[in-house]
């Protein structure tokens, strides 16, 4: 950024820095006492093809701006770029952006000035026409997941100031608009892109061919903006339909890295001395949803009772085969505003049965609930819940453990059906908060149209532009949260990937997305 | 009744019983929890992208309606178009049939001669240490999964102790699986492993019935060569529970090969249905679940037809 990045700061930057060391000190997250720990010695080397493999099937899409899962997400992080991005301790940065700086005006006014020469695939230079049409795009009805966005931005919100400058009006004050700017699913494409027309974009790898559920084969962007990058000459994406087969794949040589590698599987990998594995965590978490106005969690004492009774160690060790961190039910450890040391949740069972019987509970009427979960959505992490609350207890808690196959049709989401799971991948606390007051609305803490003071803090929060008082409105809602919300968060997931020891570029750190952030759209990788 | 007619008796019950499986296959199929439009949509779809979608895949019309279009279709050859690739079904899995059959095939010419040799030398050498052991090791192999036997021939053949063979088969978008010859050695040795306990066992329960019958005795007393008991007289008559057992076998590596193409990421049929039962693909689960019960009830067609031809005694009353 240039000149005005001493703005940016006061509203958003010097909280990511001092966020992200209370969070080292606080939490001592894997990955952050390691950072750099093989950071590669030598110089990059040019050419080759990296075989990365994940687990993927028919209902993979490419799509620059969408995706419904990790394959889709690996695919878009290929071919194309955001405004910003998170840099390496969370920061709104531009260092991998297409921005050449954003100047914050106002919380509803960013100025936003483009790096120059930017070229597309198809050899098109970026002009701000197609910064303008993918913002509309994003904000586009027609298209599923545009409701958080289309709050804040209209189609008509972003306007031509010159040829490498646009302005972006949002409908209302965001102090986090520029962690938007940095996600990586808001990305840059030329005026008139569609899903079912060619894919073009602006990253380092574009798109040769594509195959759903078999792979995809990416070639060097020969004009990419950041010169001397990438690396490789290309990028070969294939589809293992087990995470079995995939990791086989790995020992066998036949790709040099694996994405989402499965926790049971991290010892197997980590005999093989060929191969390294990436276990970080950022803060992905996977609670246990109780909704808060429904029978029985609309008893305060059952919910604490719930939290209290649990070894969470034990959890990431049963479920997660350790990979993982203790969580206190807060969210957002990668926030400059998260309190690691704020509410301990230390298990006391004891003190959670008397909370039961205080509640009316015993072994001949015991707390009976399902707690639904889905195959794909850490079912090891409800069994081992169940398992733990029910033996603990004594018989005065007996939950059931349901794993349908229609969850996310059925289950997610719908009224009285007992508790379930869910999980939210890394985000700054406002923006997660957002999430679910007005999207996800998951535990029904403060539903819209509500004088619920979680909500009024939370819309006080994010229209305060100065730091210190968004802080603490912010432990406000911390507060409100750990005494009335409806989360059990019982650890931060870590993300595990592993590679090829002739995989260079890759750095163990906490990152939001795998593979230490796809090695920044993999410009950063290249084979030793 | 001559053995024509004996067939196409067999073949009348064998188009009953593809009209009653198809039924089967789609009220069940319907009937499976989760809504098609909304595993293809995503948990951000929209009431109104949802109901767009159910009248598109053809969700809205009553469930007869779907079930005798869908026949209608099938009679036709027209199985549907994938509701994820957008492909046609057959466009889709023609290749992916190509890819299964020549495993299947390949696995049936090397466990059906294996499998026949051992279980008659085994009846012939019936009690001796020979019988013993390889009765044991068939027993082994024949409790253990196929995912177990696979993975066992990972470790050993292409991740720890040697490697020798790739792990898990990578093929070109529309190359055949012979052009990655060593990619399917793995795969198809798992799928022999897995039928060779099978149809030796029962060549060697028979085998030894027959050497114990009658008109064995009968021949050898006669004066008949040993080399001709076996070949001529024991051999074919051991053969018809063989069959038997060789179709149920076949038709197993068409469905049940699904671990097996799972494990080694082989594109089969097996890892398309795998795949479609995920994400609620209804044509191609029907379109699979109909031709995985057709080659049921054709090798067992064949089967019977075979073990009719080969048993004197059964030729001998369809006269």
């Amino acid at each position: 950024m240039e000149e005005h990045d001493d703005f940016i700061v006061e509203v958003s930057r010097r909280n990511f820095v001092k966020g992200a060391g209370t969070l080292a000190a606080g939490l001592g997250i894997a990955g952050f006492s390691s950072v750099g720990a093989y950071a590669a010695p030598m110089a990059p080397k040019k050419g080759g093809t990296l075989k990365v493999g994940i687990v993927g099937g028919t209902d993979d899409i490419i799509d620059a701006q969408y995706l419904f899962k990790l394959a889709d997400v690996l695919r878009l992080n290929i071919g194309w770029e955001a405004l910003m991005n998170y840099d390496d301790k969370f920061k709104p940065s531009t260092e991998h952006g297409l921005a050449e700086s954003v100047e914050v005006k106002s919380l509803t006014k960013y100025v936003i000035k483009m790096k120059k020469g930017v070229e597309f695939h198809n050899g098109k230079t970026m002009n701000m026409d197609d910064v303008i049409y993918s913002w509309q795009r994003m904000v586009d009805p027609a298209l599923p997941g545009t409701k958080a966005l289309a709050q804040y931005l209209s189609p008509t919100g972003v306007k031509k100031i010159d040829a490498n400058t646009v302005e972006m009006n949002l409908l209302q004050p965001n102090a986090d608009w520029l962690t938007t700017l940095s996600q990586y699913a808001c990305t840059i494409v030329p005026v008139g892109y569609t899903r079912t027309g060619p894919q073009v974009g602006t990253g380092p790898f574009k798109l040769k061919s594509f195959t759903p559920g078999v792979e995809s084969t990416h070639v060097r962007h020969a004009n990419y903006w950041d010169s001397g990058k990438p690396h490789l000459d290309g990028v070969r994406v294939i589809n293992f339909s087990s995470t079995d087969a995939l990791v086989n794949a790995l020992a066998a040589g036949q790709v040099d890295a694996a994405i989402g590698v499965p926790a049971s599987l991290v010892p197997v990998v980590k005999k093989n001395k060929k191969l390294k594995v990436l276990s970080t965590s950022a803060g992905k978490i996977a609670p246990i949803v109780l909704p808060i106005d429904e029978a029985p969690f609309n008893d305060k004492r059952v919910r604490q009772a719930l939290r209290m009774i649990i070894d969470r160690k034990k959890i990431i060790k049963q479920a997660l085969s350790g990979q993982g961190t203790v969580s206190n039910d807060d969210f957002s450890p990668i926030d400059p505003n998260y309190n690691a040391n704020g509410y301990v949740a230390k298990q006391d069972v004891k003190g959670a049965l008397a909370l039961l019987k205080a509640a009316g509970y015993s072994k001949e009427k015991p707390l009976k609930f399902t707690l639904w979960t889905g195959s794909d959505n850490f079912p090891e992490v409800a069994k081992s819940f169940a398992e733990q609350v029910n033996s603990l207890s004594g018989g005065v808690a007996k939950i059931e453990v349901g794993i349908p196959a229609d969850f996310w049709d059925t289950k997610y989401m719908a009224k009285n059906v007992g508790a379930y799971t869910t999980y939210w991948n890394p985000k700054p606390y406002l923006v997660q908060a957002g999430q679910m007051l007005d999207v996800y609305d998951e535990t029904h803490l403060a539903p819209k149209g509500t004088n619920n003071p979680y909500r009024k803090w939370y819309e006080q929060a994010i229209a305060e532009p100065d730091a210190a008082k968004r802080r603490e409105l912010i432990k406000k809602m911390q507060a409100y949260h750990n005494e009335n919300g409806g989360y059990i968060i019982p650890f931060f997931l870590n993300v595990i990937d592993a590679h090829s020891t002739k995989v260079q570029g890759l750095v163990q750190r906490p990152a939001s997305l795998n593979l230490d952030t796809f090695g920044r759209h993999f410009k950063n990788v290249w084979l030793a | 009744m001559g053995i024509f007619k004996f067939v196409l008796r067999r073949l009348a019950f064998g188009l009953g019983a593809l009209i009653a499986i198809s039924a089967a296959i789609f009220f069940v199929t319907q009937g499976l929890p989760a809504d098609p439009a909304k595993t293809i949509l995503g948990r951000d779809a929209t009431p109104e992208n949802l109901d767009a979608l159910r009248a598109v895949l053809g969700l809205d019309r009553p469930l007869l309606s779907q079930y005798f279009g869908w026949l209608a279709d099938v009679v036709r050859g027209d199985f549907g178009t994938s509701f994820t690739t957008q492909m046609s079904v057959s466009t889709y899995l023609g290749p992916r049939f190509g890819n299964s059959l020549f495993i299947m095939l390949v696995g049936t010419i090397v466990s059906i001669p294996i499998s026949l040799i051992l279980g008659g030398y085994m009846a012939l050498k019936r009690d001796s240490l020979f019988d013993t052991s390889s009765s044991f090791t068939t027993l082994v192999f024949a409790a253990l999964p196929e995912f177990v036997m696979g993975t066992g021939l990972i470790v050993i053949f292409a991740t720890t102790v040697f490697q020798w063979f790739p792990a898990v088969v990578f093929l070109e978008e529309g190359a055949a699986p012979w052009t990655n010859p060593m990619g399917v050695v793995l795969p198809i040795t798992t799928l022999v492993l897995g039928c060779i306990p099978y149809v030796s066992r029962t060549m060697r329960a028979s085998m030894v019935e027959v050497l114990e019958s009658d008109y064995i005795e009968m021949a050898r007393l006669k004066g008949v060569s040993e080399r001709n008991v076996l070949l001529r007289h024991a051999f074919p008559n051991a053969l018809g529970p063989v069959f038997q057992v060789s179709a149920l076998n076949i038709a197993y590596l068409v469905g049940g090969a699904v671990i097996v193409e799972r494990l080694f990421n082989y594109p089969g049929v097996g890892s398309a249905l795998t795949d479609a039962i995920r994400v609620r693909d209804l044509p191609v689960i029907q379109f699979l679940s109909l031709l995985i019960g057709g080659v049921y009830v054709l090798t067992n067609l064949v089967a019977d037809v075979a073990t009719v031809l080969v048993t004197p005694r059964l030729r001998t009353t369809l006269k």
